[in-house]
């Protein structure tokens, strides 16, 4: 009784959101915002996999996201004009480049993982901003284009955002199914006692390399398709700001749920666009409730609605 | 089955297995008894390979332990039940039976005999691990290990904190796992319970085995159990 009324309640909640994501370019100011949501939402939840389910702070997102969104820039603009192999390149580079830096990283635990992670980070920003003839350095890379895919054309925003939200349905999707397999359940055993997970027989590094691909691929999925939003690749991408963004956006939304660090991309980049109409110093507000979150609200938004939700029963 | 030679363990600086030898063979329930900060959960730490000896051998079967991760040392047959109730708190109870998840493997006890072993398991099943308590955290940490193909378990004070009766239960079960024909080996505080489960004993003193004997001669050997347990 309990059980299909929960998941009666689910189902609703769900379907809500999916009508939501469909008439959201409608609600936001502009169409590109919204699209810039779902690509932070994908990039969030892709984080999420790695700190809210593996337990590993990783302060070096920004690599996988920025390499994804280079890599298909420089597909499109120097290699051959077309989407979808443009993105597949993009994801194959950023998960590459995570078997690398996981590899290099996981051995470590703690501080010295996110120092290590971080360090990677920086080394990928400084080899872009160096490498002017591939990368446009400071300037970032210009003039992505964006070639029709058959009837799609992309040039128009809101095709766009259906494209994007398209691909961020689809790994949510592949997410759930992650995080509630039998290797998620490792996961979040290996999360909460690393040395009672070994000695039930697991590879715990292992686990955790899988998963750090896992995250690359999807972030740099979202890069990719940052890319295509902005038709340019910013060099900040790969900055450490972007890192640290995608750490607050999945804390602020409540991490270990995956759709928390959705609703926190959502919350923290509207917040942004409408508090950079009056201020300069929005980063001052957003530090704000940052701590505010940390201090007040450890679950997040996420704890917060399921509160709730459990209320009106 | 399990045979320890001149096992030197560090914490860093601090050396706290000082060259630690015993023996457990096939059938045997056997324990490690010792004051607290002794070395006895060190010793089965060092044995699982979580905090790995820097000198001696630890031969299991007629395999070298020490090198081996403890992952692999798991996976060849040796099961670890640490001291804090050693569960996964946000997962429930069926899914922390399931956790070694490898599919079709071989389990000890099936889950129909853990639960005819364990009811109070079967009864929450779906419960989180958080969510039960600290004597039910214990069984499903037990029960957890039997689920897995194992030789030899290594129990750290698995009595520790729990009311009589729940002590009387996991001494019931210890009998029905060296039925199983699994090697036991028991890090113990209550003596008492020792003596009634146990075959033979080992006394760990400042990190050496100070005294080894069956539990005929143990059990009568008032002056061994004052000098060195305080009992």
């Amino acid at each position: 009784m309990i059980d299909s009324a929960m998941s009666k309640k689910k189902i609703i909640t769900l379907s809500s959101a999916v009508l939501l994501s469909l008439l959201f370019p409608y609600l936001t100011p502009y169409t590109a915002l919204a699209s810039e949501i779902l690509v932070f939402a994908l990039f969030a939840m892709s984080y999420d996999l790695v700190l809210g389910y593996a337990g590993m702070l990783s302060f070096g997102h920004a690599a996988f996201f920025g390499i994804g969104a280079y890599t298909t820039g420089i597909m499109l603009v120097r290699v051959y004009p077309s989407v979808m192999p443009a993105l597949l390149a993009g994801v194959i580079v950023s998960s590459l480049a995570a078997l690398f830096v996981g590899y290099l990283s996981i051995r470590r635990s703690g501080i010295y993982f996110t120092m290590v992670t971080l360090a990677f980070a920086q080394m990928f920003y400084f080899t872009a901003f160096k490498w002017t003839g591939l990368t446009g350095g400071d300037d970032g890379l210009q003039g992505v284009p964006r070639p029709s895919i058959g009837p799609l054309d992309l040039t128009s925003e809101i095709t766009l955002y259906y494209f994007i939200l398209f691909f961020v349905l689809l790994s949510i999707t592949i997410g759930l199914r992650v995080v509630n397999s039998p290797f998620g359940k490792t996961l979040q055993a290996l999360r909460e006692n690393k040395d009672r997970t070994m000695s039930i027989g697991y590879d715990v590094d292992k686990f955790r390399l899988i998963v750090f691909i896992i995250s690359g691929f999807f972030s740099g999925l979202a890069g990719g398709l940052y890319a295509l939003l902005l038709n340019f690749v910013p060099l900040s991408s790969l900055y450490w700001t972007t890192s640290g963004e995608v750490v607050v956006m999945t804390i602020v939304g409540g991490m270990g749920t995956l759709f928390g660090p959705v609703l926190g991309a959502l919350g923290i980049i509207l917040l942004r666009d409408i508090i950079s109409n009056f201020t300069e110093s929005w980063n001052f507000i957003m530090g704000l409730i940052f701590m505010g979150c940390v201090l007040g609200f450890r679950g997040g938004i996420m704890s917060i609605i399921r509160d709730k939700l459990k209320l009106n029963v | 089955m399990l045979r320890l030679q001149d096992v030197n363990t560090f914490y860093g600086d601090s050396h706290i297995l000082k060259g630690i030898s015993f023996e457990v063979k096939d059938g045997e329930l056997a324990t490690l008894l010792g004051r607290n900060g002794a070395g006895k959960s060190t010793t089965l730490k060092s044995i699982m390979g979580i905090v790995p000896p820097k000198e001696g051998s630890i031969l299991f079967g007629n395999e070298e332990m020490v090198g081996k991760r403890p992952h692999q040392i798991a996976s060849l047959g040796l099961g670890y039940v640490p001291e804090e109730r050693a569960i996964f708190p946000s997962l429930s109870v069926l899914e922390n039976l399931n956790l070694p998840t490898k599919k079709n493997r071989k389990r000890l006890w099936g889950l129909e005999k853990i639960y005819e072993y364990f009811p109070v398991l079967k009864e929450r099943l779906h419960h989180k691990g958080s969510q039960l308590s600290g004597g039910e955290q214990q069984m499903l940490a037990i029960a957890r290990v039997l689920t897995m193909d194992i030789k030899l378990m290594m129990l750290d004070e698995p009595t520790e904190g729990l009311a009589p009766f729940l002590v009387l239960e996991i001494g019931k079960i210890l009998q029905e796992i060296k039925k199983s024909r699994v090697v036991v080996l028991l890090v113990e505080q209550n003596t008492r319970f020792a003596i009634n489960v146990a075959d033979k004993h080992h006394i760990i003193y400042e990190g050496k085995i100070a005294y080894r004997g069956d539990n005929d001669d143990f059990g009568v050997d008032k002056e061994i159990q004052t000098r060195y347990l305080g009992v």
